[in-house]
């Protein structure tokens, strides 16, 4: 698979290139270069430790490369972070809200953050957290907990949206309620960036996706070409390829509920 | 593309309406804020009970000169279940003890042989009793003189002047009053912060806060601005209910009141600063406790919160005088017992913005949003 150099690709939202971040004795990231294109759900994948938070937390402005370029929405990350910042939603990894604070006033406070007015019910409602309105974030369920953190990504009506790892642990209802989520927010015309450990989700979930391990970018593609590439090598599953997993039983036995 | 980012000076106003509303729903913040110092308000302005002698002074020169007065107290304060109790001293220790309420009255000398005696209504429950039995017997020494009952010495009647020593009824009430708004202050620019930024620290919403348009600096000034209207509102709350239970008195009415107010404003923006720095020191919740009592234990115990600094030992003294919780202790103080405006109390004002710069700028250096 050949990727083309960033200027022959206009339609990239996100190109990132060559980027470097270095710890005092760990090297985070080495020299990882990718883009998302427009309207795409991408998937960064990998296992705890690969790089993944450091890198998104780069081009979301929350953390400084050693080195390396970053544009987002054909805007340099470094050099202008705060024209990078109302373009983008991030969902930060187990991150909790503002105690004692109701969901609508929560919101409220990120519009205010964002300089822009926010319909807060409609958000809620797109969220299925109508009658969640007035409850607190600690009270609410890990599937409630992650959708509304979606909510608070779009309060600025972003161009790229940032989730890192919204469906650990959450319960098979609650993933696939959340993964209609992004859909739909991607047939809005969101790009949608998203780390996950779940090979199903991403499978699932991508339009294309970059595995990361050790800091570095080990493979890039769409599911069926990274599947494909793979039989090409001669690697035979071990398994036999089921009609239906356990999953689907689950589902199938306690219904397709978004109330998880 | 059109640069949209919001005026940071909006941002700080609107994100102020929500830190208020959480502040206001925090019942840890509320109880280290108000109800504690309401408490000892409440207590200290129950235990205003009078002593059982009144302590009065005897200037040393009074004593020396064989004033036929003093010979009088003094057999009265010689007797074991009589009223008073005498103390001798020097004219100048005397006016200070009279000042600071440690002596009900003190009686020295005059220029023109009468005897002066010294009040101050630092104790006004001794110090009217004091003056009350100094004239009782000066008065009845008189009439017997006056009646050829008394012995020769007391040919010549002795004429009583008195002088106020400080400018108004001072009680020990109306000393830890401004004491406990001072405590109410630094408790809730220090519990009040730091647990409230370390929780948001925890739950990632410091880091959150750094991905909108929204500055650091916006967010801290939203804080401080929710926590000077609690400041205030607690300020006021304390005030009212000294004035209404124990007749806390605002030397210059509404003017007193406002100044108050208006001290406990700055006081809480410039102890902020101390609490974010000391939220940034804390490792977490757990250990927070730790920090934050070992910055405001000393304080509370040698600020002059509860009593005056200058029964400390003299190297202390300097401490106790300068720490930031003294100086707005003192400049509370200093408007509501001695009627001082706000342009008289600067430089305390100036003591406790020098000690928030320094914390600001602690804690600029060591903000972290994880």
């Amino acid at each position: 698979m050949i990727c083309l150099p960033s200027r022959f690709m206009p339609e990239s939202i996100i190109i990132v290139s060559h980027l470097v971040k270095r710890y005092e004795k760990v090297t985070a990231v080495d020299d990882v270069s990718f883009e998302v294109r427009e309207g795409e759900v991408f998937g960064l994948l990998g296992p705890n430790g690969a790089g993944k938070t450091t890198t998104l937390e780069i081009i979301e402005t929350l953390n400084k490369p050693t080195s390396g370029s970053i544009t987002v929405d054909g805007i340099d990350v470094q050099t202008r972070p705060n024209e990078v910042k109302p373009r983008i939603g991030i969902q930060l990894q187990s991150a909790g809200y503002y105690p004692y604070l109701t969901l609508t006033e929560i919101l409220g406070m990120f519009g205010v953050a964002y300089g822009m007015p926010v319909d807060a019910a409609q958000l809620l409602a797109k969220m299925n957290l109508t009658e969640k309105s007035k409850a607190t974030y600690n009270t609410l369920s890990g599937g409630q907990k992650q959708r509304f953190s979606i909510a608070t990504t779009l309060v600025n009506k972003p161009r790229v949206i940032f989730l890192d790892e919204p469906t650990t642990g959450l319960d098979p209802q609650a993933r696939v309620s959340l993964w209609d989520v992004i859909r739909e927010l991607k047939s809005e015309g969101t790009t949608v960036v998203i780390t996950t450990h779940y090979m199903d989700e991403a499978e699932k979930l991508c339009d294309r996706l970059a595995i990361m391990d050790r800091g570095k970018i080990i493979a890039e593609g769409t599911p069926v070409e990274l599947i494909d590439n793979l039989l090409a090598s001669g690697f035979e599953s071990k398994r036999q390829i089921q009609p239906a997993t356990l999953d689907d039983v689950f589902l199938h036995l306690t219904g397709r509920s978004l109330d998880a | 593309m059109p640069d949209r980012r919001p005026s940071q000076i909006a941002i700080a106003a609107g994100l102020t309406k929500y830190a208020l509303l959480a502040t206001l729903r925090n019942k840890n913040s509320l109880f280290f804020g108000l109800m504690f110092p309401l408490g000892f308000v409440l207590v200290f302005g129950a235990l205003g009970g009078g002593p059982s002698k009144a302590d009065i002074g005897l200037s040393d020169k009074l004593v020396a000169s064989g004033s036929p007065l003093v010979a009088v107290l003094k057999a009265m304060g010689a007797k074991k279940d009589g009223p008073i109790r005498l103390t001798t001293k020097s004219d100048a220790l005397l006016e200070q003890a009279v000042k600071q309420g440690n002596l009900g009255a003190a009686i020295e000398a005059g220029a023109n042989g009468e005897v002066v005696v010294l009040t101050s209504t630092a104790n006004p429950i001794g110090g009217g009793a004091a003056a009350g039995i100094l004239r009782g017997v000066a008065n009845e020494i008189n009439l017997q003189a006056a009646a050829g009952a008394a012995g020769p010495e007391f040919k010549k009647p002795i004429e009583m002047t008195s002088r106020d020593v400080a400018g108004k009824e001072l009680r020990y009430f109306d000393f830890v009053l401004p004491g406990m708004i001072a405590f109410s202050l630094i408790s809730t620019a220090t519990f009040g912060v730091a647990f409230p930024f370390l929780g948001l620290r925890r739950a990632l919403v410091l880091k959150r806060m750094l991905a909108t348009p929204a500055s650091p600096l916006s967010f801290v000034v939203s804080q401080c601005l929710s926590r000077s209207v609690q400041a205030v509102a607690q300020t006021a709350i304390i005030i009212g209910v000294g004035v209404g239970l124990y007749h806390f008195e605002l030397l210059h009415g509404a003017a007193t009141y406002i100044e108050m107010l208006v001290t406990s404003i700055l006081a809480i923006c410039a102890f902020m600063g101390f609490g974010i720095l000391l939220a940034n020191i804390a490792k977490d919740e757990q250990t927070a406790p730790l920090i934050i009592n070992m910055f405001n234990l000393p304080q509370f115990l040698i600020s002059g919160v509860f009593f005056p600094t200058n029964t400390l030992p003299r190297w202390i003294q300097i401490i106790a005088d300068n720490l930031p919780l003294s100086y707005c202790t003192q400049a509370l103080r200093g408007i509501s017992t001695d009627g001082k405006h706000l342009t008289n109390v600067l430089p305390q004002i100036g003591g406790m913005l020098a000690w928030s710069v320094l914390a600001y700028v602690a804690a600029a250096k060591t903000y972290r949003t994880e």
